[in-house]
């Protein structure tokens, strides 16, 4: 199941910005990124960046003001007010994958280099042993 | 490692546009984030919620009231907390408007649009505007009233801003990423010098320059008369109508070469604003007003009334911000203050109602100075003596604080210098003298009577120099021209530049209040201004310099004279009236001359002057939104004064017209020389121009408006008003604005429609005194707000909102509220 991780991930975001800002999507991400080692973990992050923000807007959204709001920034922008809504959560989206995406490929990176200092050298032995597929899983990540 | 490529890319492009501002985007990260960008604007409440905060300095709790308009009403204990409370919620609704002035007026929009503004800033620092609020601040005493009032309304102000939560920061302070700043007593007297420098810088000796470099002194004193030859003077002459002083204008003469040297310096003091409308023919020159009451023996019900409308730049938000203020047995003011200053300027209490329009005296002159060194000047000659000179130094600082430019400037006793043209110039204003019209503001708020009014403003107000009209409980009506017009050596003319090498060339004095143009209670009944000349010379000879053109006086004169029982609804009326004095008299000039010019043409010949005479035939000559004639007029007044004063275009293309009263003035001379357009071989006279400017104004109505029964030549369609945001956003503007009326109509609009009708008011001096009000925009300056704009539909109809005046904070009836707010002193912190 990743429907929950995900939402669960959308929360702490959606919290984060509320307690730091959009830093708080940047940090949150780049940890999931580096704990949460799954199959495109990046994605889902992303995924639960636009999650968490789109929570947060529908927040705001119960206030009548959402409409006149985002047509007058919108407007500012020269967009559509719907396309100033879908960049917002492409900024938290893009943030959350670029940020996850770094943290999940420098832990395997790191794990990779920590892995071959703990690997003894096989060609000194006489039968040396290549990486099993569950080992090389484990070092490759998923990003 | 290669895997990183992509994510690095993708987090640098985010940091980048989260971060950083690109050109005019702000950071995105912190302008997008849901919780405190952008979007948490739409959480806000308004001041449509009830609340409470903590404001320093409060002596006891006020409680605000917002009505069902959204108009504070304040009710304290007394007056310092009245003003304290003022500032805050005119932050609370306007606080981006507050920082914009501040930053405009103090010379300092380079801090956040960058060198752009440039310009404008050292337009406000060279004027020695900033200066004259530091000096002027000097002067008050610390806890002197004036400086008390700025200082109380300025804890109200910061309180809001330290207590606003990071959610609520405004729209345009997001764009711009830049945080307020505590607002300081000085503020206030710098947005008075703003107001000083729009509204008093009226430069008749610019224009009479330019014209004399032209067409010599003689001719260029003629048509920029200090008398306008309409007289319809706001101190009545006793006259039933207006009267026109037909002069024979002296032929154009040799031009006079220094005189456009004269011009050009002239122009380094100018306003860039004036100097741009002057370029255009169709923008209004300056900011006008009406005004105008009514005593009890000639209203419908027996009261005085009383009407007002300030026009303005229309601006989204609005210049003016609506309040009520309420301290027992002292205050109980209502009406519109400028947000910065702690005073209802315009409004009525229960006894006395007032009002002003721009009175457009010269109260700005220039000397010619003589220095040391004239690149590094340190001293003046003064009688004599070399006398040294004041340095300032002018730094403008861009967005990151760094330098973009400095300027010294140099004063004199009388004011600043300017280099121009290779002489030293200085200027004595009174805009940047005095300081004490809060002073003013704050005692006229408390009058009693019309008479009380005029009393206590005549002894603080200075500038910009104002017609206030007053009118009470009583039954009295009285206006006054309030300001400090100075006295000049000589033969007073303050339309040419002094010797500035001689003590003699200074002001002797100021008028003193007796002289002052005024009227009290008038046989005629009533009393009206539109910035017209105040006092008819024929019976008063005193230097006025300069006047707008008169109208909008004329057009208010006629309806009140054919109006014996006034009632508020015609006053209503009459303020958005759409009859204009000036096609009354042009047009029918422009059909008789069409009618005397066809007769005497040959067969065949193009039939656009005579359907442009029908269409002018049949006009009448109001600028009704769906007239189909007004445009042509217009087009045909446009022509017309381009053609006769053709002898004012210098060679570099620059112009310079008279006021249309002048031109109007010349229609009885047939055959004056300006009628000839230097353009053609042939002598023309004034039906040939007549005759052709309409002729061309059909023709060039039908090419760019198509047929004349098409919609294209609908008024509505050719003119429209608008409501700019302070920052010129079109998304956050309301443009294309029906119009209410066309160029020197009751509520003007032209050109870029701009300006005009800032805040209307009528005020029935009754046993309980009722007012109806509105103004292009709304209370609030959130765009998000429905209350940003929401009295554009009032304003645009012509039609006016009751004001509520409850006397208590319990009185006004829960349907009429629509939020509530306490404020109670700051705790001490332990």
């Amino acid at each position: 199941m990743t429907a929950v991780p995900v939402l669960a991930l959308a929360v702490v975001l959606a919290l984060a910005t509320w307690g730091a800002g959009w830093w708080g999507v940047l940090v949150v991400a780049l940890i999931a990124g580096t704990l949460w080692r799954r199959t495109h973990g990046a994605r889902w992050c992303a995924l639960a960046a636009a999650l968490g923000w789109a929570l947060l807007l529908a927040v705001d959204a119960v206030s009548g003001r959402f409409g006149t709001l985002s047509r007058g920034v919108g407007g500012l922008m020269r967009v559509p007010p719907l396309a100033l809504v879908l960049v917002t959560l492409l900024f938290a989206a893009a943030a959350a994958w670029s940020a996850a995406a770094i943290g999940a490929e420098v832990t395997r990176m790191i794990r990779n280099h920590r892995r071959r200092e703990s690997v003894p050298d096989t060609s000194a032995m006489p039968h040396g042993r290549l990486p099993t597929p569950r080992n090389a899983a484990d070092v490759m990540g998923d990003v | 490692m290669r895997r990183l490529v992509v994510p690095v890319i993708v987090l640098v492009a985010v940091l980048l546009l989260g971060a950083r501002r690109l050109g005019p985007l702000p950071a995105l990260g912190a302008f997008l984030e849901p919780a405190h960008g952008v979007w948490a604007l739409a959480r806000g409440s308004g001041t449509a919620s009830d609340a409470a905060a903590e404001v320093s300095g409060l002596g006891d709790t006020v409680r605000v009231v917002y009505d069902d308009r959204a108009v504070p009403h304040v009710f304290a204990a007394n007056e310092l907390d009245a003003y304290r409370a003022l500032g805050y919620v005119v932050a609370r609704d306007r606080l981006f408007q507050l920082y914009l002035q501040t930053m405009a007026a103090t010379g300092r929009l380079t801090e956040i649009a960058g060198a752009q503004a440039l310009p404008l800033d050292r337009e406000m620092r060279r004027l020695g505007l900033p200066r004259a609020a530091e000096r002027k601040v000097a002067a008050a005493q610390a806890d002197g009233p004036v400086m008390r009032i700025a200082a109380a309304y300025a804890e109200g102000v910061n309180a809001y801003v330290d207590a606003m939560p990071r959610a609520a920061l405004p729209l345009e302070f997001r764009l711009l990423g830049v945080t307020p700043p505590r607002w300081r007593p000085i503020d206030s007297y710098h947005l008075l010098n703003r107001m000083g420098w729009t509204l008093a810088s009226i430069s008749l000796e610019h224009d009479r320059a330019r014209a004399a470099a032209l067409v010599g002194d003689s001719a260029a004193a003629a048509l920029f008369p200090d008398a306008t030859p309409i007289q319809e003077p706001s101190q009545p002459n006793g006259a039933h109508q207006a009267r026109v002083d037909r002069r024979r204008l002296p032929p154009p003469g040799t031009p006079d070469s220094t005189a456009l040297v004269t011009a050009q310096a002239l122009e380094a003091f100018a306003p860039e604003r004036l100097l741009a409308d002057a370029a255009r023919d169709d923008e209004p020159r300056s900011m006008a007003s009406n005004n105008w009451a009514v005593s009890p023996r000639r209203t419908a019900a027996g009261h005085a009334l009383l009407a007002g409308d300030p026009h303005l730049d229309l601006t989204l938000p609005s210049i003016w911000y609506e309040a009520h203020l309420v301290v027992p047995s002292t205050l109980d003011a209502y009406g519109v203050t400028i947000p910065g200053a702690p005073a209802i300027v315009i409004g009525f209490n229960r006894d006395v109602a007032w009002t002003f329009t721009n009175t457009g005296a010269d109260v700005m002159d220039l000397y010619a100075e003589q220095v040391d060194d004239v690149r590094h000047p340190a001293r003046y000659m003064l009688d004599g003596a070399w006398r040294p000179l004041e340095r300032r130094v002018e730094a403008y600082r861009g967005r990151g604080g760094e330098v973009l430019a400095t300027d010294t400037v140099y004063y004199t006793h009388r004011g600043p210098m300017r280099l121009a043209r290779g002489r030293w110039l200085s200027m004595r204003w009174t805009v940047l003298e005095g300081g004490r019209e809060l002073a003013g503001f704050a005692d006229g708020m408390r009058a009693r009577s019309a008479e009380e009014f005029q009393r206590v403003m005549s002894a603080s107000y200075e500038a910009p120099a104002q017609n206030m009209l007053a009118a009470d409980r009583g039954g009295h009506i009285a206006i006054r021209s309030t300001g400090r017009f100075p006295i000049r050596a000589g033969d007073g003319d303050g339309a040419r530049i002094r010797d500035g090498r001689l003590s003699a060339s200074d002001w002797r004095g100021a008028l003193a209040v007796p002289d002052y143009p005024q009227a009290a209670d008038p046989a005629q009944g009533y009393l009206a201004s539109a910035n017209q000349q105040p006092v008819d010379p024929a019976t008063t000879r005193q230097w006025w310099g300069g006047s707008y053109d008169p109208w909008r006086a004329m057009r208010i004169n006629t309806l009140l004279r054919a109006d014996s029982s006034v009632t508020p609804d015609a006053m209503r009326r009459y303020q958005t009236d759409r009859g204009s004095a000036r096609a009354d008299l042009f047009a029918p000039y422009f059909v008789e001359a069409a009618r005397r010019v066809l007769a005497r043409r040959e067969p065949g010949a193009s039939d656009a002057l005579a359907n442009g005479a029908k269409v002018l035939a049949g006009w009448n000559r109001r600028y009704e939104r769906g007239d189909r004639h007004a445009v042509v007029f217009e087009a045909a007044m446009r022509l017309l004064a381009a053609r006769t004063w053709d002898e004012l275009r210098g060679a570099d293309g620059a112009r310079v017209t008279p006021p249309s009263a002048v031109l109007a003035a010349l229609l009885a001379d047939s055959s004056s020389v300006w009628w000839d357009d230097r353009t053609t071989p042939a002598l023309e006279r004034r039906d040939d121009i007549l005759a052709s400017s309409l002729e061309d104004a059909f023709t060039e109505s039908v090419r760019a408006h198509g047929a004349p029964d098409s919609e294209g030549w609908r008024w509505d369609h050719v003119q429209h008003a608008a409501a700019k945001h302070v920052l010129q956003l079109p998304a956050l503007s309301a443009l294309d604005l029906p119009p209410n009326g066309g160029p020197e109509t009751l509520s003007p609009t032209a050109g870029s429609g701009v300006h005009g009708a800032s805040w209307r008011m009528v005020v029935e001096l009754g046993p309980q005194v009722r007012a109806w009000v509105t103004y292009p925009g709304g209370q609030s300056g959130d765009p998000a707000s429905a209350r940003y704009r929401d009295h554009l539909p009032t304003w645009t109809a012509g039609e006016l909102e009751p004001a509520r005046v409850p006397a208590t904070a319990r009185s006004l009836d829960a349907a009429q509220r629509s939020g509530s707010l306490l404020l109670s002193p700051a705790r001490r912190p332990r």
